[in-house]
């Protein structure tokens, strides 16, 4: 869009329109089922305006990935990925490359942005070894695995250099780290890449990497650090990393990290956590964390430095579990619960509320009574990661989420993790997701700017369309109007925002638009997920269907449960067809419950009408029965950022 | 460093020594996988003398000591085990019908052999033909004005299209984009826009709504065309059509896309050759299958 033209466009509109507009238009009018043709000729005379006047707001979101690891993430080059980050930009413009197994590859659609994230340990010591650069190989140990993948036992020596990294005895004097010429080539490779794929208004390469902490045998810890920044300033600083004596796994001392950049650089950069669900309890705390309480100090950083959650991925979803939200029927959804990340300690059910995106959301609100502030006060993204150096999200178009899973006729039944502790199946890797940003433009400080202040939303690898606003005056007809975005911008706040000072006898309504994705599935339903805590302090939850498809024909039973919107899977044909759910809804709901004083959160959450699943499409290609606990369809969803309502000012 | 060719692979740029080191590889690779170890007969097993000092590094990076006499002995021993039963599984044919050892031999063979011999400079008169040759690929995308009218057919049932093409025999008359806003079903799809990008069009109504809109005359009511969410009436006022951007403009990407070509082309060629050593028979299954191998 651009603002000059718009106004020129408005002008000449303007010169040729003899009256005033009519007030009433402005706001947009409601005619859903017909028009009276006498008044055409009326309206010509007084009706030539631009809806686009004034208007400051996206008019779509832009999709793109925060999560991906290229041959230049330690663990993903050893275990064959041999794409780098020129490859990742390229195929996120929506160019075919060749995977590492030798197999095109294409997306649909391009995406608008993408951050790659390799994990800042070791960084690109893999790409350096295997090219045989000499400063690594005068290490005998290092020789010896070169010379043992020159023999062609490149599998083997891949299993020898993971191994010894994660048993700590990886030669630290050939390891890639802060400080060494390696390590510093490697990030300005990565800088640089970034630099010439970044093309503002068309498509952004973010800057970033992955802060892999991973705590005991693999808790996961890990964030993904994301810089407004260009090169010029990311490269004045080497990466945070995890191991000593540079790096540290706690992440306060990341936080430190973005503090003394910032300072030292005068730039921006943020943090996003993912899969809470490995963490073994780890990743949200409310007591303590590597032996220090949760403090004053620990909540004002964390919200300071990770405003926005990974939700959903390739490694299952973190928006909550059926167990900490039995009453949510739409909760037991591509769940992983059996272990950490590496499968090396069990799960246990008094972790799961410290690892779920919404039970964070729950106890941040019981902290900031504690403390002021609230530390899980986060906005909401899904991304891919994707080892394989290019995002992997479409359920007919999945390549896995490392190269051991690149398509091939037996990943439908083979392992992904097994261990004593148990294993988790290839199938159970979702194709999943994307981060939606309403950033004004397509640059990197319009989207850093946008992911700051949380106006994003997740979705598991389709591309609906979620508004979502919240007031104290929207009416059902807002729900009706041509610009329900205008409304929402003029009358509330968007996805991201804070509700305050409730006035008297009032409760906060809300105005949600979901379009479906425009070559994708309709829609199921919308929903509006409220949390809160209680006036004992407990923390409670609620799930409201606010809209939904085939409302003609479906409505809420004697229960008040609306019934399930019907399946047209073909699972054999790998097919379904949109002749159930709609392909939009909006609606205006107000919180039939509201306690002015207490706090709470609202989501939305807008679900699909069922679709084949990858393993279906995997099937029907490769021409493959699986197992019967393969899950061969799947209901695609979107989940927005909270708004928070908080008593008082 | 990760794209391009790696240091050993730069020095093996000549084709012939390319092919030379191919084979080898292909030797080694078969002999390999065959029962006896290079440097060792049928019925021998030889651990050599860097071998267990391999052993011995190994041992002591994770342990911060050398091994003990006894210990060095038990890993020894723990080699020639895995030697012997390595060799009486492969004797047994135990790999063949392995999922895990096919991918993984694959996998090694295409670490091996990948990205062996490629150009990486290429003179300004190849990138300009290659410019050519990919007209299509180097445009400025084309940009669209247009307002638009949904009918749609969630609200309206099958009568949708009946609205609609009613409501354009009216706008037709009314000779002007102007009356739209009170026509069709509110949507929140933006109902104007200026100036805006094919794909960013493509990425909200979708690729076939824009191709047809492509093809509108400015200035008129039209339609109405499809799309996701319904029929749209269209008053498309301007559009740019794609123009080729200048080879000055697009070099680096010519140039990237070139060596990215060659490097597909290098590495499709190495499979190429190898399959020339093969006759290859697949036949037709017994049963009719059950519509295995469609595209996807």
């Amino acid at each position: 869009m651009r603002p000059s033209k718009f106004r020129t466009f408005v002008l000449a509109a303007i010169a040729v329109c003899p009256f005033a507009m009519p007030a009433s238009a402005q706001q947009g009018i409601a005619d859903p089922h017909g028009h009276d043709p006498a008044d055409l000729d009326r309206l010509n005379q007084v009706a030539p305006y631009s809806p686009n006047a004034g208007r400051n707001f996206p008019d779509r979101p832009l999709f793109g990935e925060t999560h991906l690891h290229t041959t230049l993430s330690f663990d993903a080059g050893t275990f064959g990925a041999r794409l780098g980050p020129r490859d990742a930009y390229r195929f996120a413009k929506g160019e075919e490359i060749v995977s590492n197994t030798g197999q095109p590859v294409r997306l649909a659609r391009p995406l608008d942005f993408t951050v790659v994230t390799d994990h800042s340990d070791n960084m690109g010591f893999f790409a350096e070894f295997s090219a045989g650069n000499p400063d690594i190989l005068v290490n005998a140990q290092a020789k010896g695995w070169y010379d043992l993948m020159q023999s062609g036992k490149g599998a083997e020596a891949a299993v020898q250099i993971i191994t010894s990294f994660s048993n700590g005895t990886f030669p630290t004097e050939i390891m890639s780290q802060p400080g060494t010429k390696l390590y510093r080539d490697t990030w300005k490779d990565i800088i640089a890449a970034a630099e010439e794929a970044n093309a503002p208004g068309r498509f952004t390469a973010l800057i970033g990497y992955e802060w892999t902490s991973q705590v005991g045998t693999g808790d996961n810890l890990h964030r993904n650090v994301i810089y407004r920044d260009g090169g010029d300033l990311a490269v004045q600083m080497d990466p945070m990393v995890t191991l000593p004596p540079h790096g540290s796994q706690d992440p306060v001392e990341l936080w430190k990290w973005m503090g003394a950049y910032e300072q030292k650089t005068g730039g921006d950069v943020l943090a996003i956590a993912h899969n809470g669900n490995l963490s073994n309890g780890l990743m949200f705390p409310t007591i303590e964390q590597f032996g220090k309480p949760i403090d004053a100090g620990y909540v004002t950083e964390r919200a300071k430095w990770e405003r926005l959650y990974e939700i959903t991925q390739t490694k299952g979803t973190g928006e909550t579990h059926p167990n900490l939200s039995p009453n949510d029927e739409f909760a037991d959804f591509e769940i992983w619960d059996k272990g950490n990340l590496t499968m090396t300690v069990a799960k246990t059910p008094e972790m799961l509320q410290h690892e779920y995106a919404r039970s964070a959301l729950l106890n941040g609100m019981i902290l900031e009574t504690r403390f002021g502030t609230n530390p899980y006060k986060f906005g909401l993204v899904g991304s891919t990661d994707s080892h394989l150096g290019f995002s992997s999200f479409e359920e007919d178009n999945f390549f896995g989420k490392t190269v051991s899973m690149e398509p091939d006729p037996e990943r439908i039944g083979a392992p992904f993790v097994r261990t004593p502790v148990g294993t988790i199946s290839e199938w159970e890797v979702g194709a999943s997701g994307l981060a939606a940003v309403w950033a004004t433009e397509n640059t990197r400080a319009s989207i850093f700017d946008a992911m700051e202040r949380k106006e994003t939303y997740a979705t598991t690898g389709t591309r609906m369309t979620v508004r979502f606003f919240g007031g104290w005056d929207f009416e059902p007809e807002d729900g009706n109007t041509r610009r329900p975005a205008q409304t929402g911008y003029s009358k509330g706040v968007p996805m991201g925002g804070d509700l305050t000072n409730a006035p008297e006898g009032k409760a906060p309504s809300f105005l949600v638009a979901a379009l479906k994705d425009p070559i994708g599935a309709n829609l199921d339903r919308v929903q509006i997920i409220k949390g809160w805590i209680d006036a004992e302090g407990n923390p409670r939850e609620s799930v409201h269907d606010v809209a939904w498809g085939d409302a003609g024909t479906r409505q809420p039973g004697a229960d008040g449960k609306l019934p399930p919107v019907g399946s047209t899977v073909n699972v054999a044909e790998a097919s379904y067809t949109n002749t159930i759910g709609d392909p939009e809804l909006i609606a205006v709901w107000t919180d039939p419950d509201f306690d002015p004083t207490l706090k709470a959160f609202y989501y939305a959450r807008v679900i699909e009408i069922p679709t084949p699943r990858w393993t279906a499409y995997d099937a029907r290609y490769f021409g493959r029965t699986p197992a019967d606990d393969v899950r061969m369809t799947i209901t695609e969803r979107a989940y927005t950022s909270p708004i928070w309502y908080t008593p008082g000012g | 460093m990760a794209i391009g060719p790696s240091l050993p692979k730069r020095l093996l740029r000549e084709p012939l020594l390319h092919f030379l080191i191919l084979g080898a590889l292909i030797f080694g690779f078969l002999s390999e996988t065959g029962p006896a170890e290079t440097g060792a007969s049928d019925g021998q097993i030889v651990i050599s003398g860097p071998e267990v000092e391999r052993m011995a590094v190994a041992w002591a990076q994770r342990w911060q000591r050398p091994p003990s006499e006894a210990e060095l002995a038990g890993m020894i021993h723990e080699a020639v085990r895995e030697q012997v039963l390595y060799r009486e599984a492969l004797a047994l044919g135990l790999d063949r019908d392995d999922v895990v050892v096919r991918r993984h031999l694959r996998q090694k063979y295409e670490f091996v052999t990948q990205d062996l011999a490629y150009d990486t400079s290429p003179d300004d008169a190849t990138l300009r033909a290659y410019y050519d040759l990919r007209a299509d690929r180097y445009v400025q995308p084309a940009r669209l004005s247009f307002r638009h009218i949904l009918f749609s057919p969630t609200r309206r049932g099958p009568s949708a299209k009946a609205d609609a093409m009613q409501a354009l025999a009216d706008l037709q008359r009314a000779k002007g984009p102007q009356a739209a806003d009170m026509l069709g079903d509110a949507t929140s799809l933006p109902s104007g826009f200026e100036d805006l990008g094919a794909q960013e069009a493509e990425a909200m109504f979708g690729p076939e709504f824009v191709a047809a809109l492509l093809d509108l005359e400015p200035g008129r009511w039209a339609g109405p065309i499809a799309s996701g969410y319904g029929l749209h009436l269209v008053w498309l006022s301007d559009k740019t059509l794609g123009t080729r951007r200048p080879f000055a403009e697009v070099r680096q990407q010519v140039k990237d896309d070139w060596i990215y070509h060659q490097r597909t082309v290098a590495n499709e060629a190495v499979y190429r050759t190898l399959l020339e050593r093969y006759e290859v028979v697949v036949e037709p299954p017994e049963a009719p299958s059950a519509g295995a191998g469609g595209g996807s």
